[in-house]
């Protein structure tokens, strides 16, 4: 049976081919699958897990992790946090019926038309150091008000003169705590309403990492209109191996769907005219649109014998 | 087992082509001289029309397409022959010999053989169809302009990146000319007479016409000068194809054409998948391909490649 | 090449054996033995001479002098007591029972020739184109259609037609044979002859006295008048590509049509 026998174009990649295309993205887009303070974009160093990058990357000036704000320490209303990184270092993916790597009891058997996906996850928090600690006063029993104001005074202390000797004491940190004290009485200011700033980093020695076996299974959808159609990945359940308690992983996996299906897999979504090497994009009278579902194409995208399969029709203007 | 197959479905396909045929537009031009006459043309064409059979043993054959003549300029340039009066016998020879004894003198209607130089527009005369057998080809383009210390990113800013190109390769191009229009024969009277009356210019009507007359009909003078048999389009196929190359010409553009100067399409290798974003900046997701391969088969055309 | 045109041919329609032109000559036969000389006259005016020797060695049965170009003729013998080349070119030999064509290749013409000489038996020899005698030819080709008078200077008239070239018709002035006219005392025979243009007329004198044939244009025929092509075109709607009417369509019953195949709006 021909390939085409229902469509005009038609479109397959197998487990081996899309794991290297996943490689790929990985190696020359780093920032879609790295996440990190701006103290550990400038010290990749500290990170869980060295990143590959492609040459060009850095020849270009792309930013290999995509920063975030620190890790907000409860009660310090924002202004305080803790370094941290979220690296998703491994990534591969199994087509039905499912040859590249097993799944846990959670989410076997792998269905018809579903992709399983596996992700090493490992993540990292900038604690603070003995030393920070130590310059720390002793929490004093004031009202709210007043035990914010020591808290802050407290920590300006230790980070005073110290900033050098610290990880993760960066000057713009140190600038942002002199806006908030006047050096002759260190009294605190009350702020005036203005755009709330990211929390001031905690310095550490290094990262406390941990890494996570993370294993999905989802779809593939074809979505958007006529002429702008894209393939995307759609999650259908997600599971953390060994991990407990219960809660926790629930918790963690909650965190990683959402930040899987809003974030990683839009981005990775490809063009339909792509899929198919823009073959007709020469034609200016032909646009191309999946084939609709029928008897005949009851399923597109199709996920079968281990290979991604689009068909797609052509339709003239 | 490839990573990658994308199969063309033969109406695809001929969309493929029909984007490659309509960017093929054919000029040329030539002239030779025979002796007796001298013949030239100046044409330009393109093509429209022709229809698609892939095959299984690896070929296509495109049919029936049309060579739509734009410009189709045919000179014809040749010598009258010495046009002259009298010479008829005026005393035989006595009996028993036969002969002519005394002849009347023959007098000349010009000084020389004048040349009569005939332009013809045959745009709408010839109907000719070219058909192709071909295979596929894959080449691998390293654009000239591309310089030894480029990456792959700072050979497509300079817009000289590698390509996968995937070509037609003819196996024949035969070309029919099926129909020379019987309107030819008047054209090319037409024409002869236009020729003779601007060579005669000064002359008044009736001797122009007493001059064809003397001629023997332009046409008569022209096949004889020009040998042409009693097809007259027949002899312009022939006097073209064959004498003057045109047609091989031809025949030898389109193969170039599909061969070697318009692939079926191209695709830069690496190959872009997801896009740059300058504002931040990211470069664009490029996709080494390899190991690419091509065939037809009955019906589709199937495209094969790993990811590097 | 470039040519040019021989336009006397077509300019001088008039003819008379007195004063020859082109496409027209005469033939007369010098039958005794002799050496003679002879002078080719213009608007009574010597143009120049030649000399011509009639001998039974000489292998000539025609002899064509040019009387344009006396001194380059073909059949000019190198075999002559001539002082220099151009003598040369102005001496003849002809058979005694051959032919001297005399005729007018190029230019305006208006020649006539006289010879004169004593032949080898002492008799007196004189030839004058201007009056024709019993056995000579006149030789003469129209280019010019109409209708044309044919007069002797004995009172003899005849007409002649010249047919205005028909288009197609072109086969037939091949191998066209020339037509015989006899000039007597007092007629032409035939009296009136319908041509071709071109085509060959052979004037045999048969005249006691000396005859001076006039061939002067009457009435000319131009051809017939052009008119511009009355072209009806009817196009089947919606077959734009079909030339041809039908033959079963009466064009003339379609209100839209008009010469030229264009609609009216």
């Amino acid at each position: 049976m021909a390939f085409t026998n229902n469509c005009s174009l038609f479109a397959a990649i197998d487990e081996e081919g899309i794991n290297r295309i996943v490689r790929h993205i990985m190696r020359q887009r780093p920032s879609l699958f790295n996440y990190g303070t701006a103290f550990l974009r400038d010290h990749p160093e500290y990170l869980c897990e060295r990143i590959d990058v492609h040459p060009w990357v850095t020849a270009r000036g792309n930013p290999i992790i995509t920063v975030e704000d620190p890790l907000p320490i409860i009660g310090t209303d924002g202004s305080l946090g803790l370094n941290f990184c979220f690296q998703l270092t491994r990534a591969e993916i199994d087509f039905h019926p499912g040859s590249v790597f097993d799944l846990p009891p959670q989410l076997r058997p792998l269905n018809e038309q579903r992709f399983a996906f596996h992700v090493r996850v490992c993540g990292g928090l900038g604690c603070a150091s003995r030393e920070f600690f130590d310059r720390l006063k002793p929490r004093e029993a004031l009202p709210e008000r007043e035990f914010r104001k020591a808290m802050l005074r407290n920590s300006q202390n230790a980070f005073q003169g110290s900033s050098e000797r610290f990880v993760g004491m960066d000057s713009a940190a140190v600038a942002y705590a002199d806006t908030r004290y006047t050096k002759d009485d260190r009294e605190f200011k009350e702020e005036e309403p203005k755009p709330k700033l990211p929390p001031r980093p905690i310095p550490f020695d290094k990262l406390d990492c941990f890494c996570l076996d993370l294993f999905a299974v989802g779809h593939f959808e074809l979505t958007g209109a006529v002429g702008n159609q894209r393939l995307v990945g759609k999650l259908d359940g997600l599971e953390i191996v060994d991990i407990q308690p219960e809660g926790l992983e629930n918790s963690i996996e909650c965190y990683l769907k959402l930040l899987i299906h809003m974030v990683i897999l839009p981005r990775l979504s490809i063009a339909l005219e792509v899929l198919v090497f823009e073959i007709l994009d020469g034609n200016a009278t032909i646009t191309l649109a999946a084939t609709p579902i029928s008897a005949t194409v009851p399923h597109n995208p199709a996920i079968e014998d281990n290979k991604l399969k689009i068909f797609v029709n052509m339709e003239a203007s | 087992m490839s990573h990658l197959t994308v199969a063309v479905s033969e109406n695809a396909f001929r969309e493929l082509f029909n984007t490659l045929r309509d960017n093929l537009t054919f000029a040329a031009s030539d002239s030779r001289d025979f002796g007796a006459f001298s013949a030239s043309y100046s044409v330009a064409a393109h093509l429209e029309g022709g229809t698609i059979d892939l095959r299984n043993d690896n070929t296509v054959q495109i049919k029936e397409l049309d060579i739509l003549w734009d410009v189709f300029q045919f000179g014809i340039g040749f010598d009258i022959p010495e046009l002259c009066v009298g010479g008829f016998c005026i005393i035989p020879k006595p009996w028993p010999w036969s002969g002519c004894l005394v002849r009347a003198p023959r007098i000349c209607v010009f000084s020389a053989d004048p040349d009569v130089s005939l332009n013809l527009d045959l745009s709408s005369i010839i109907r000719s169809e070219i058909s192709i057998t071909a295979r596929p080809v894959i080449k691998y383009r390293v654009d000239p302009g591309r310089q030894s210390w480029m990456s792959d990113l700072d050979a497509e800013d300079a817009n000289v990146p590698n390509k996968w190109q995937l070509f037609i390769d003819p196996v024949t191009v035969d070309i029919d000319v099926f129909d020379v229009a019987d309107i030819v024969a008047d054209l090319l009277m037409d024409a002869a007479e236009a020729a003779v009356n601007g060579l005669l210019g000064w002359l008044p009507g009736w001797a122009k016409s007493a001059i064809l007359a003397l001629l023997g009909g332009i046409i008569d003078l022209i096949r004889d000068i020009l040998d042409i048999p009693d097809d007259i389009g027949e002899w312009l196929s022939d006097l073209l194809g064959v004498s003057l190359g045109f047609f091989n010409t031809i025949v030898n553009f389109v193969a170039d054409y599909f061969a070697n100067q318009t692939p079926l399409f191209e695709f830069e290798d690496p190959y872009p998948i997801l896009p740059a974003i300058p504002s931040i900046p990211l470069n664009p997701v490029k996709l080494p391909v390899r190991d690419l391969s091509l065939r037809f088969e009955d019906t589709e055309m199937v495209l094969e490649a790993n990811v590097g | 090449m470039k040519a040019k045109i021989n336009h006397h041919l077509f300019t001088q329609v008039n003819l008379d054996s007195g004063a020859i032109t082109c496409a027209a000559s005469i033939v007369h036969n010098f039958a005794q033995l002799g050496t003679y000389s002879g002078s080719v006259m213009r608007a009574d005016q010597r143009e120049t001479e030649f000399h011509l020797v009639v001998t039974k060695e000489s292998k000539n049965m025609q002899v064509d002098i040019d009387l344009s170009e006396v001194g380059r003729a073909a059949s000019a013998t190198d075999k002559c007591a001539c002082n220099n080349e151009l003598q040369a070119d102005r001496h003849f030999e002809v058979n005694p029972e051959g032919y001297v064509v005399f005729y007018v290749s190029q230019g305006p013409g208006g020649y006539s020739v006289s010879v004169t000489g004593k032949a080898d038996d002492e008799n007196t020899v004189q030839f004058d184109s201007t009056q024709l005698r019993y056995g000579d030819l006149f030789i003469v080709s129209l280019l010019r259609p109409g209708l044309f008078s044919l007069t002797n200077t004995n009172g003899a008239k005849g007409d002649l037609v010249v047919a205005y070239p028909r288009r197609g018709g072109e086969a037939n002035l091949k191998n066209m044979q020339p037509v015989e006219i006899r000039c007597l005392e007092k007629e032409f025979v035939p009296p009136k002859v319908e041509l071709q243009v071109v085509q060959g007329q052979i004037y045999r004198i048969e005249t006691k006295e000396g005859s001076r044939i006039k061939i002067d244009l009457q009435r000319a025929d131009d051809g017939p008048k052009r008119e511009p092509e009355k072209v009806f075109q009817w196009r089947k709607p919606g077959r734009a590509k079909q030339a041809t009417p039908d033959k079963n369509t009466n064009p003339v019953k379609d209100p839209g049509l008009t010469k030229g195949g264009k609609k009216s709006d």
